[in-house]
């Protein structure tokens, strides 16, 4: 009983996150629809109004991903060449998807958007596997 | 691989004409680099804007210097200079300290050490992988160390001796957990199995290099120009001493119980909390309390007055118990000033005041490096006065939030679009220091941050981690504005404002903020006050100001401290016991919880951050009152005022400010318009939050807004506050000639008149 080893003590809490990744993920994927990804598409920022509510609920679980291996927006010439990166951990570079290129901000946003619910479909596949 | 190429900083802020400023470049190619004396008018690259705009000026510095590549000590520790030898045992001796490690599985972390690591030389008291060793060395390569079989548990505290005892030949490690209810992680409940004692055979005896004691870390080698450190420790290190002659069991046990043991042998014992008091501990010196003169002196700026191994967590204040607050922590990636060698100096031509940099090149690569230039010391060369914010640029002094932190993205509400200079912050990122927004690698939040390292984050044709200008380029728009109108104008930082008070306030018509003045020292706000309510006239062209409680390191007037916590829009929070500031003894937090709300000073207080989207302001019932009627001059009050933007496509928004006469609020004060069509990514700010319920962001609850709001003052004074970050990124919108501009202008041209306003 007496605990003298910390490394046989993981963060439980662990299971937990993983067990919402899962679930809420699988309702997240429920609520897409070509509807949502062209509302998206068309208005990834805002600037052309609101986003719906059931797009709002989406984006919410899909910024809040972990961080690493997250995507971002590589701004390789403002206003004129954008990519998509991965978040590495501190200290190592961030990988750059060189391969495709945008010419917007607001078109990169968009494919991040649909990597990250491919990301979702992916782990979902796993958990059916 | 690194992503740029030349970087630089200069050592203050600010200077007048006639004084000097130093210049610390380093580039990652040796080779020439060309220095170029530059005004800035404005930063931002933005498409529908007016573009970057700099002039090159004349400067006896301009020229080609020799490029070279300098190198960053990242890390605080504490170095004891031993010239006569104290410290280097070749006899028996021990070494004791109360440590909490925070990130104990980070590779070699050296606690207490006298210890050339080039020769493997001396003494060491060090974690390994997770486990504690006391080391010792004779320098040809040789070495014998007792190695703790019981793993640190992280965030709990130790009392550990390491001792090497001649007579018997044994080096010996004392590990003792010392958990009470308080000081650590985990409490009483936990049956821990963490208390060893190892003890191992040697015929060595230990060599006495020519190195430093160094606490936090260890000498990579002996160097009689300067010490560089290695092995950096993250955690916490309380009551650090050594003795003459070794220790046995139960002298272990009785100082893991807070007991003085063999007095007479004491070589050294410093003390970290002696000299706090009222004002807190607002000093790099470490005292030694054995009275054998070993005094030393913090470098990199460690976290002081933190809770140590016998806090008890009945007093959250260390004045109260400063015996309870004896730890340091300390932080492989803290810095507080990069401490490069100057490549040159610049003295400041007759220049007109305003915002200006020096911009250098190496080939296709190029830095600028800003600073503000004053109006001769105590005068004025305008009506009009603008303070830069620069304590809140120092906070934000190369933020990696989007990088680091998961909720950055939702907070922002839009995915992170970042550039070369975010990249290289985050892959580098002990060379260039963290800010108040990052968290250490051990998890603690930053509480320092210096001006004395290259801030890319603030550099014009930067863009920011948040997806908008933020900061330094946007009040580079409103200089621009301004200049573009026709005004003429002074331009001081806050630093000015902490060294004179409302003394620089006091010899200009009005004082307008930049877009963003978070960070607020005791003596900003006090000079705010008195400015206003003595005839002043103030325009607060900003969101979310006058936020946090910031002290100004006495010593090092380049270095800010900020105990963010208890409640606040922030990235990390204080803990328990550690809300007062270490450089003034005051208490952290927002200045709301300390009775100082911005609403005082400025009529509105901070609502809530809206990153995503931008808006308008609504006139609301008081434009139409006739008092008012020069403000709205070439409006009208039935129009949208800002429906269009830089940022977010509205001026109301990023961060913004409402009316509240809970808040302090002056009675008096008109509410002249307010945002309306929030976002869902607006959020009411936690301080607002009670029992939290759904519906707590915009478009549904009616705190989330921004408020235009204006007011009369004592003496013929007044106060007018756009209340929204994204204001100033509005005025150069059409070529200038839009009613955010106008409604600027109106407010400007009143305010900068001679002589007292109508009150109103």
């Amino acid at each position: 009983m007496p605990l003298k080893y910390p490394a046989e003590y993981t963060d439980r809490a662990e299971d937990w996150y993983q067990f919402f990744a899962r679930n809420r993920g699988a309702r997240v994927l429920e609520m897409v629809t070509d509807e949502i990804v062209e509302e998206h598409r068309s208005n990834p920022t805002q600037t052309e109004g609101h986003h719906s509510v059931q797009l709002h609920e989406i984006l919410n679980f899909l910024r809040s991903m972990p961080i690493i291996g997250k995507e971002f927006v590589y701004i390789a010439v403002p206003y004129e060449r954008y990519h998509v990166g991965y978040i590495t951990e501190r200290g190592a570079e961030a990988t750059i998807d060189f391969d495709v290129e945008y010419a917007t901000e607001t078109e990169a946003m968009h494919d991040i958007f649909l990597r990250r619910l491919n990301r979702i479909r992916e782990m979902a596949k796993g958990q059916a596997r | 691989m690194s992503k740029i190429k030349i970087r630089g900083y200069c050592d203050r802020p600010s200077a007048a004409p006639g004084e000097s400023l130093s210049f610390y470049i380093s580039v990652d190619t040796p080779g020439d680099y060309e220095a170029q004396l530059v005004r800035i008018h404005n930063g931002d690259i933005h498409p529908l804007g007016p573009g970057f705009k700099e002039v090159e000026i004349d400067a006896g510095s301009n020229g080609t210097y020799p490029g070279r590549t300098q190198r960053t000590q990242a890390g605080s520790y504490v170095q004891i200079e031993d010239p006569r030898g104290q410290l280097g045992f070749s006899d028996s001796f021990s070494v004791h300290a109360f440590v909490s490690a925070m990130a104990p599985n980070r590779g070699r972390q050296v606690i207490l050490s006298r210890w050339d690591d080039s020769t493997g030389n001396g003494w060491e008291l060090q974690l390994v992988d997770g486990a504690l060793e006391f080391v010792i060395g004779d320098g040809t390569g040789k070495t014998a160390k007792a190695r703790s079989d019981r793993p640190l548990f992280t965030d709990v505290f130790y009392s550990v001796v390491g001792s090497f005892d001649a007579q018997s030949g044994t080096v010996t490690l004392d590990q003792i957990s010392v958990v009470n209810s308080a000081n650590s992680r985990f409490g009483k409940v936990v049956p821990l199995d963490s208390t060893t004692r190892v003890t191992e055979q040697t015929d060595l005896v230990p060599g006495a290099p020519d190195v430093p004691l160094l606490i936090a870390g260890a000498a990579e080698q002996s160097d009689p120009d300067r010490t560089w450190v290695t092995a950096l420790f993250n955690g916490k290190i309380d009551s650090p001493k050594v003795w003459r002659g070794a220790l046995d069991a139960e002298q272990a046990r009785r100082l893991s119980e807070g007991e003085t043991v063999a007095p007479a042998r004491l070589a050294a014992h410093w003390d970290f909390a002696h000299g706090i008091g009222p004002d807190g501990i607002p000093t790099d010196a470490i005292r030694d309390v054995s009275g054998n003169g070993l005094h030393g002196s913090c470098v990199n700026q460690p976290d002081r007055a933190m809770t140590g191994w016998n806090w008890t967590g009945r007093q959250d204040h260390f004045v109260l118990a400063p015996e309870q607050y004896g730890a340091i922590w300390f932080h492989e990636d803290s810095l507080d000033d990069s401490r490069w060698k100057a490549d040159f100096d610049l003295t400041i031509p007759d220049l007109r005041s305003g915002n200006y940099a020096m911009r250098v090149r190496q080939g296709e690569n190029e830095d600028y490096i800003p600073f503000f230039v004053l109006p001769p010391r105590g005068t004025a060369t305008s009506k009009i006065l603008v303070l830069m914010p620069t304590a809140s640029y120092i906070a934000y002094a190369n933020s990696q939030t989007a990088q680091n932190s998961p909720a950055t993205q939702a907070v922002g509400g839009h995915f992170a679009a970042i550039e070369n200079i975010d990249l290289e912050l985050n892959e580098r990122w002990k060379e260039y220091g963290l800010s108040t927004y990052d968290y250490h690698i051990d998890g603690r939040g930053v509480q320092y941050s210096s001006w004395r390292r290259p801030i890319l984050s603030m550099r014009p044709k930067y863009r920011h981690e948040f997806g908008s200008v933020w900061q330094y380029p946007a009040d580079l728009q409103l200089a621009d504005w301004l200049t573009a109108s026709g005004f003429e104008y002074d331009v001081a930082t806050d630093h000015e404002l902490m060294e004179e008070g409302v003394e620089l306030f006091k010899r200009y018509n009005v004082v307008i903020t930049g877009s963003h003045p978070e960070y607020y020292t005791e003596g900003m706000v006090d000079a705010w006050e008195e400015y206003l309510a003595t005839g002043g006239r103030g325009m607060y062209l900003a969101g979310n100001g006058m936020y946090w409680v910031t002290a100004q390191h006495p010593e090092k007037p380049y270095v800010i401290e900020v105990r963010k916590g208890e409640t606040g829009d922030q990235a990390w929070k204080s803990r328990p016991g550690e809300l007062h500031m270490s450089l003034d003894g005051r208490r952290g937090g927002i200045w709301r919880r300390r009775a100082r709300s911005s609403a005082k000073a400025w009529g509105v207080v901070y609502t809530s951050h809206c990153l995503d989207v931008s808006t308008s302001f609504l006139p609301m019932e008081d434009a139409h009152d006739p008092e008012l009627a020069w403000m709205f001059e070439g409006i009208g009050t039935d129009v949208p005022i800002g429906d269009f933007g830089l940022v977010g496509g509205g001026a109301a928004g990023i961060e913004v400010d409402r009316y509240e006469l809970e808040a302090g609020t002056p009675p008096n004060t008109k509410l002249v318009a307010s945002s309306y069509g929030a976002s869902r990514n607006w959020v009411l700010v936690p301080e607002e939050q009670y029992f939290a319920h759904s519906g707590m962001a915009g478009p549904e609850h009616p705190q989330v807004r921004g408020d235009i709001v204006y007011f009369s003052t004592g003496e013929g004074g007044a106060m007018f506050s756009s209340s929204s970050m994204a204001w100033i990124s509005s005025l150069s919108w059409n070529n200038y000639e839009n009613n955010v501009a106008q409604m600027t202008a109106n407010v400007i041209r009143r305010f900068a008149v001679d002589g007292p306003l109508e009150e109103i």
